[in-house]
């Protein structure tokens, strides 16, 4: 009797800390908010709350969709709607709303033109373009864009066809599909049992802990594997870079390719990536000189911030802004004309 | 296997557990001496013939020094024990940079010296003072050999202090291998504690600071001079925490089993001098110079001239103890000539009157400039950097460059002040009581809190290339 009363004095010491830094993790940028399964969209943020990026200083809502921003109205007759769809660059949730390059855009655009511009965010973490492939239908249907931007970076190839992700591309025979894979959490498939705390995700404390345990275990894995690991072959992304473009010019007529390039030279992804551009008519905004031109010119880079690494890591305010004018200058030459 | 690892809290409860069901205390003593051994190999296993090796020589060397009374014939076998153990010291840590440094100086001619493929035991530097303090103790009559090669093995390898210290004194350690060693609850609650605080310096403060620090140190000509001035201050702060957050687990470990190891930092950087510096940080490597070659040196006995020039070949020799590098020389030296300027103004210009808190505080900042100037010598890989770094700091040849405010160390700064004024205000810090609803309380927070903030990443401990 007495030793169980000891345990549970334990139990409940042990639950009270946690609490408490339940409550100092709600309140800090380390804030976990995690996500709800959406029939269509797969895994999404949760909806109706305010996030905090680990990345930056910036506190931003997550609308009904699981996007930042407010929530997506009707379109008006007089509005020209413009879509843009990407990974965590567009998504940018290091930077405040006003700071976007999805919002100084479409501030620009009204300025400049007097017309009624609406910009959509519909940037998405993790997202590549088996994503704007799969939900064609649905971006078509739920937001009716005029024009769709579709921001891409040098990591594309690889996410593409990663199957961990909730929307991949796979070959069937010789034909490439999307696929979609809504998964549950790592450690679920991992240890079936801890399913029993599945209640407990939407707090922080056990949002991290279900995030870091499998890194952790990860990392712990690769820390022991020794040095001599075969290397993996190199892929030949040319085959899937073009059924890319192909495809996404054939489910968004209307559509241009924001390149966001970071390194500093070219890969030879994006030589395909150009020439599949050019085969499918496609425009291709390739962001490396205004990015690199700002970093010699001022000697700030354009992405990374305090909290991070300069140079690393998603864009920063100056990075929003540079190239928000490359899509503004874009817009106004090719597409408001 | 680093003490913030896995493997180790279950290395650790295996030996308490052993400890704590063995009887008889030779046994204990075999245990923890395996388990010291298999902590050691689990880096690498080649180098227990080395522990094997120092440990009997200097048992061998020691017990004649006791055993012979001619003081000629003492001096003989010291001489010898001595030049054995830095024998082992120089070829396995300073003949690669010793061949090196010739063939530079022999630019012109065609003759190169050979270098070898050589691998720097872990924690080298540390066991040869400590078998070196040793014998020269038994040879000076402050304390006896050891009871049996057992008790030297162990204080050679016992694995809290083997790889980064701190320091152990013969006199100090070996008198508690002759009582019983039992793990004691009471023990275990500080011995957690200290380990704990240890583990928080070195997992949230330390680690989160090299996201920082080790950018700007690799490419200082990037960044502004702003920048690579909080770098610095982030640096020294790092090193502070990493070393110190070390030692804390090191003591923390054998409190636990029922050892007390001496303090090795008494908040270094609340010094007024580089003097004091030197007496708060990494004590039990001052302490040692201090007795086994500046005090044979002379010390201060000969002369105020003499007294100078060794703190100079004290300070040399210490920085070239911390690295096989000619930059590790140059802070030891930067060192020396702060003591020898600290001594000089003491001894001849300090004015008496000269007591003031503006007077402490510009003193506490010269010093602080200092300690800071000299780690830029520490930590850079080369003199090139160190000279890129000295030439940000000072706006020679221009301070542009990538402007970054870590948050990371502007979060520190406050925490490391607030804790430091409360640690000068308490003395020795509270420890908490498991049994209580309270003691338990902060038990969890502070696991819970490591979990939640520790980096993915973890930097290697700093001392463990020394």
């Amino acid at each position: 009797m007495r030793i169980l009363k000891y345990i549970l004095r334990i139990v409940a010491v042990a639950a009270l800390a946690l609490l408490v830094w339940e409550v100092i993790l709600e309140n800090s940028v380390l804030r976990e908010p995690g996500g709800v399964n959406s029939p269509i969209l797969g895994r999404i943020m949760k909806p109706g709350i305010y996030l905090q990026g680990t990345e930056g200083y910036c506190k931003t809502w997550i609308n009904s969709l699981g996007m930042r921003g407010a929530e997506i109205l009707p379109k008006t007759a007089a509005e020209y709607r413009i879509l843009m769809l990407g990974d965590s660059h567009t998504e940018a949730l290091q930077v405040s709303d006003d700071k976007t390059f999805v919002h100084l855009l479409q501030t620009k655009l009204a300025q400049n033109t007097g017309r009624e511009i609406r910009t959509i965010n519909a940037g998405r973490n993790g997202a590549s373009p088996a994503y704007y492939i799969h939900l064609s239908n649905f971006y078509h249907s739920f937001m009716d864009p005029d024009y769709v931007m579709i921001e891409i970076n040098e990591d594309f190839t690889t996410h593409i066809l990663d199957e961990t992700r909730e929307f991949y591309v796979k070959k069937e025979g010789a034909e490439y599909v999307t696929v979609t894979n809504f998964r549950d959490y790592y450690i679920w498939q991992m240890f079936p049992p801890l399913k029993i705390i599945k209640p407990f995700v939407a707090f922080s404390t056990f949002k991290i802990a279900l995030d870091k345990i499998p890194m952790m275990l990860e990392q712990h894995r690769n820390h022991r594997a020794s040095a001599g690991q075969e290397c993996t072959p190199a892929v030949d992304y040319a085959d899937i870079i073009d059924w890319t473009l192909k495809t996404l010019k054939n489910d968004y007529p209307g559509m241009a390719i924001l390149y966001l390039a970071l390194n500093k030279s070219e890969s030879n992804v994006e030589a395909l990536l150009k020439s599949s551009a050019n085969k499918y008519g496609i425009d291709l905004l390739n962001m490396r000189d205004a990015l690199s031109y700002y970093y010699q010119s001022h000697c700030q880079p354009v992405d990374g911030f305090y909290n991070t690494m300069p140079g690393t890591g998603h864009i920063n305010e100056i990075g929003h802004t540079i190239v928000a004018d490359c899509l503004a200058d874009y817009f106004m030459r090719k597409v408001l004309r | 296997m680093i003490f913030c690892s896995f493997e180790y809290i279950i290395f650790f409860i295996v030996i308490m557990l052993l400890t704590i069901i063995i009887r008889q205390n030779k046994a204990k003593k075999f245990v923890l001496l395996a388990g010291s051994c298999y902590f050691y190999a689990y880096w690498d296993y080649r180098f227990l013939l080395l522990l094997a090796g120092l440990s009997i020589a200097n048992y061998y060397a020691g017990s004649k020094i006791a055993s012979t009374q001619a003081r000629a014939g003492k001096k003989r076998w010291l001489a010898a024990s001595i030049v054995f153990d830095l024998m082992v010291l120089g070829f396995f840590k300073y003949f690669n940079f010793f061949v090196g440094s010739i063939n530079s100086l022999m630019l012109s001619s065609k003759i190169r010296l050979p270098s070898m493929e050589i691998i720097l035991p872990i924690g080298i530097s540390f066991m040869t003072f400590e078998v070196i303090s040793y014998t020269i103790d038994i040879y000076r009559g402050k304390n006896k050999p050891a009871a049996n090669l057992l008790d030297l093995s162990l204080l050679v390898t016992f694995f809290p202090h083997l790889i980064s210290g701190p320091i152990l004194k013969p006199g100090h350690f070996l008198p508690q291998l002759d009582r019983e060693i039992t793990v004691r609850w009471k023990n275990v609650e500080k011995g957690t504690q200290i380990f704990l605080l240890g583990m928080v310096k070195k997992v949230l403060v330390a680690d989160r600071l090299a996201f920082f620090v080790d950018p700007v140190f690799k490419a200082p000509q990037d960044y502004s001079s702003g920048t690579v001035w909080l770098a610095v201050i982030a640096y020294a702060i790092q090193i502070y925490c990493d070393f110190s957050g070390y030692t804390d687990m090191a003591i923390g470990s054998a409190k636990c089993l029922g050892f007390e190891f001496p303090p090795n930092f008494n908040m270094p950087y609340i010094s007024k001098s580089i003097s004091e510096f030197w007496r708060r940080w990494h004590i039990s490597l001052s302490t040692w110079l201090k007795d086994y070659l500046y005090i044979p040196l002379g010390g201060n006995r000969k002369g105020k001239l003499r007294q100078y020039m060794n703190l100079m070949i004290v300070m040399l020799l210490g920085g070239l103890w911390h690295g096989a590098s000619w930059n590790f020389v140059i802070w030891g030296g930067l060192h020396g000539l702060g003591l020898m300027i600290h001594k000089l103004y003491s001894d001849y210009l300090r004015p008496r009157a000269f007591s003031s808190r503006p007077y402490a505080c510009v003193s506490w900042l010269l010093t602080m400039a200092f300690v800071c100037v000299a780690w830029v010598f520490f930590r850079s890989t080369d003199f090139a950097v160190s000279f890129i770094i000295i030439k940000k700091m000072f706006l020679i040849g221009g301070s542009k460059g990538i402007t970054w405010y870590a948050t990371s160390l502007f979060v520190i700064i406050p925490v490391l002040i607030i804790s430091h004024y409360f640690g000068l205000k308490l003395g020795d810090p509270p420890y908490v009581r498991y049994e209580n609803t309270w003691g338990c309380f902060v038990l969890f927070f502070v696991l819970f809190g490591l979990f939640y903030l520790a980096p993915l990443n973890s930097s290697p401990f700093i001392y463990f290339q020394f």
